[in-house]
């Protein structure tokens, strides 16, 4: 592929607000009216809709998390519910407009435009408004086939993955936002840090450090930023920067790596071998972090005892890097191995699909439904405890009463 | 710093990390190079520039003591106001004491369709409100007002709530302010607070009969993310509005 600048590369992110929760409405309509959270198999959460990733349910949480976080939600295994299925009809539609997409995630998917039209001259353009210009056209054709779905897309493009995220999740209001690839820098140096796919501990100490947006992280010293935050906080900054130049990669591109185990003599004792796996998934593992990226799919070949030659393996729900995810997902997949009483000679362990990291702290610190909302859901949770009348409003009643306190009312908060 | 002495300090340096491993000891970024701290202006540029970091932190706990009249509920409304110049932000008052004024409020430069006024029953549960405000990290920023209303066998609660706030602040954008009163401070506040200001009113402004306003002097007693000990004159005047310069 020929190598891009940032300047020429075209990249769209399109995604479908709540696509797990509102596949599961429709097809149990009595789920409506509580926030709710889809489990994964195991027992973390795959999907929440906007209530329940307003009160902090974010995806990974564990189950237990996610009740005590938002107590009033409804939370339901994922595998009741025909989301692959939905998955599946979804980027059937998508497929058509390009041959470079990468799904992010459940309703979410990269694609490569690149090549279609030239950039928009403007700073940014809404799709719903002008047409005549091939970019904008082509984003409307491809929203307008995911919504004969039933689908409301939301629509993001720039010169960037990272970039077509961002603006993707900020076209909230507008369902599209196109930006020329060279404004991008601009365009994320507002953006809230949370944005980045860095996980939760680092958040918080940039947090502590008063860097609240990308364009604060990006001006940064890179020395600083590699000491403290290692490889991955310098990839996150170069992202911040406007310099990501990670290609769409479709599924069937997807990378892989891998490594063999011997075990002499034959190992039968399913700790060691569960612990062996570990250790080896974890060098593998390492420069994935670093890359921001993670693993989609655990893969193992294994060689019996007997001299034949077995395989099991097992799809995350979530692609993932962090050691817990993968370690549950080997287990699953060496209980799928048709031992038939050998011991393991020898086993090759694949992490396949490889893909972008998901971000995971956007429902955690921030959200764009605004405060209100959020104080409002607050507020009634609040208002049942204490006493709706604890929370009011002021109006000014009579601001010219020679009495101070004629001159104001107040009413309950809403 | 001398060659000599500069080798010998990496010497030591090394031979320290070597038993207690890397972590024991690093060398600082120097903060210059960071941006400052996010804040609220107190309105008052003075005071702002004494402060270092241009008003009071968001994320942290502060404090402002003085006595009746001496001006922290006007530095308070002020502060708030200061946060509503940013759109859509929303702030609270946790009026204790029963005793906050919206039409004040208003002309010292509030809102009030995105002020929350809290009035809760007892203490306790004005610090249960509390705490559950600041987590929701939906507020640029809350006044608690009636400190001096907790009745003494509430220490307890009140060092514990503090505490837990403390920790719970920082991961959020709100800027907390206690107004307290000298003769009932707490000491629990005092340990946590990352900022405590001291205000007490000097003397009134009169044109004829007539009040005009008056100017105080807010002295910083503690600040832990900037230089403490500076005492800044303010000026309050009345003029249909609530006006403050720093002087």
């Amino acid at each position: 592929m020929p190598d891009m600048s940032a300047a020429q590369r075209q990249i769209a992110y399109l995604w479908v607000p709540a696509f797990g929760p509102t596949v599961a409405r429709r097809a149990q309509p009595r789920l409506d009216g509580r926030p709710l959270v889809l489990l994964d198999e195991h027992n973390r959460v795959l999907a929440a809709d906007l209530l329940a990733a307003q009160a902090g349910i974010a995806t990974g949480l564990p189950e237990r998390q996610a009740v005590a976080r938002c107590p009033e939600a409804i939370v339901v295994p994922a595998a009741n519910f025909p989301l692959w299925e939905a998955q599946e009809a979804f980027l059937e539609r998508i497929k058509g407009y390009t041959d470079r997409w990468q799904p992010n995630g459940l309703g979410g998917v990269y694609l490569d435009a690149t090549g279609i039209g030239r950039p928009a001259k403007d700073m940014a353009r809404n799709a719903g408004g002008e047409a005549g210009h091939a970019l904008v056209g082509w984003c409307q054709a491809v929203a307008g086939a995911v919504r004969s779905l039933g689908w409301q897309p939301i629509l993001g493009a720039t010169g960037s993955k990272f970039g077509a995220n961002v603006v993707g999740l900020t076209a909230w209001q507008n369902a599209a936002l196109l930006l020329v690839p060279a404004a991008q820098r601009a365009f994320l140096a507002g953006q809230p840090v949370t944005t980045l796919p860095m996980d939760l501990d680092a958040l918080t100490q940039l947090r502590h450090l008063g860097i609240r947006t990308l364009g604060q992280y990006a001006r940064l010293p890179a020395t600083g930023v590699l000491a403290r935050f290692g490889p991955e906080g310098r990839t996150a900054q170069r992202w911040a920067q406007g310099l990501d130049d990670r290609p769409v990669v479709p599924p069937w591109e997807a990378p892989e790596v891998a490594a063999r185990i011997e075990f002499d003599p034959p190992l039968a004792d399913r700790e060691r071998l569960s612990a062996a796996l570990a250790r080896q998934a974890e060098k593998l593992l390492a420069p994935l972090r670093e890359r921001l990226q993670a693993a989609s799919r655990v893969l193992l070949v294994v060689v019996r005892a007997d001299g034949r030659t077995v395989t099991a393996g097992h799809t995350l729900p979530v692609p993932a890097a962090a050691a817990e995810p993968v370690r549950l997902a080997l287990a699953a997949a060496l209980d799928r191995v048709a031992w038939n009483g050998q011991s393991a000679a020898e086993i090759t362990l694949t992490l396949a699909g490889i893909t972008d990291a998901p971000g995971r702290q956007l429902a955690l610190f921030d959200f764009t439904t605004g405060h209100r909302t959020r104080l409002a859901a607050t507020l009634d949770r609040l208002a049942a405890r204490f006493g709706p009348d604890s929370f009011r409003l002021a109006t000014l009643t009579d601001p010219d009463n020679l009495l101070p306190e004629r001159r104001f009312g107040l009413s309950r908060w809403r | 710093m001398s060659t000599h002495r500069q080798r010998k300090l990496e010497t030591v340096v090394t031979r320290l990390q070597v038993q207690y491993g890397p972590q024991a000891i690093r060398k600082t970024v120097t903060p210059a190079r960071w941006p400052p701290a996010p804040h609220i202006s107190t309105t008052f540029a003075e005071l702002d520039a004494a402060l270092g970091i241009g008003g009071l932190p968001n994320g942290r706990i502060s404090e402002l003591v003085g006595p009746a009249t001496s001006g922290k509920v006007t530095l308070a409304a002020k502060v708030l106001s200061a946060a509503h110049r940013e759109p859509e932000t929303l702030v609270a008052w946790l009026d204790l004491s029963r005793t906050c004024d919206p039409e004040y409020l208003y002309r010292c430069g509030l809102d009030l369709d995105r002020l929350l006024i809290v009035r809760p029953e007892d203490p306790a549960g004005a610090l249960a409100i509390t705490l559950h405000l600041v987590e929701s990290n939906t507020l640029a920023a809350l006044v608690f007002d009636g400190l001096a209303d907790m009745a003494a066998d509430l220490e307890a609660v009140l060092a514990g709530t503090l505490e837990r706030l403390a920790t719970s602040v920082t991961l959020t954008e709100t800027a907390v302010l206690f107004l307290s009163e000298p003769h009932a401070q707490s000491r629990t506040l005092a340990h946590v607070a990352a900022v405590r200001l001291a205000i007490h009113r000097e003397r009134w402004i009169t044109r004829g009969p007539d009040v005009r306003g008056y100017e105080a002097r807010v002295e910083i007693l503690k600040h832990k993310l900037g230089q403490a000990g500076a005492a800044v004159p303010i000026r309050i005047t009345f003029d249909g509005t609530v006006n403050g310069t720093g002087l």
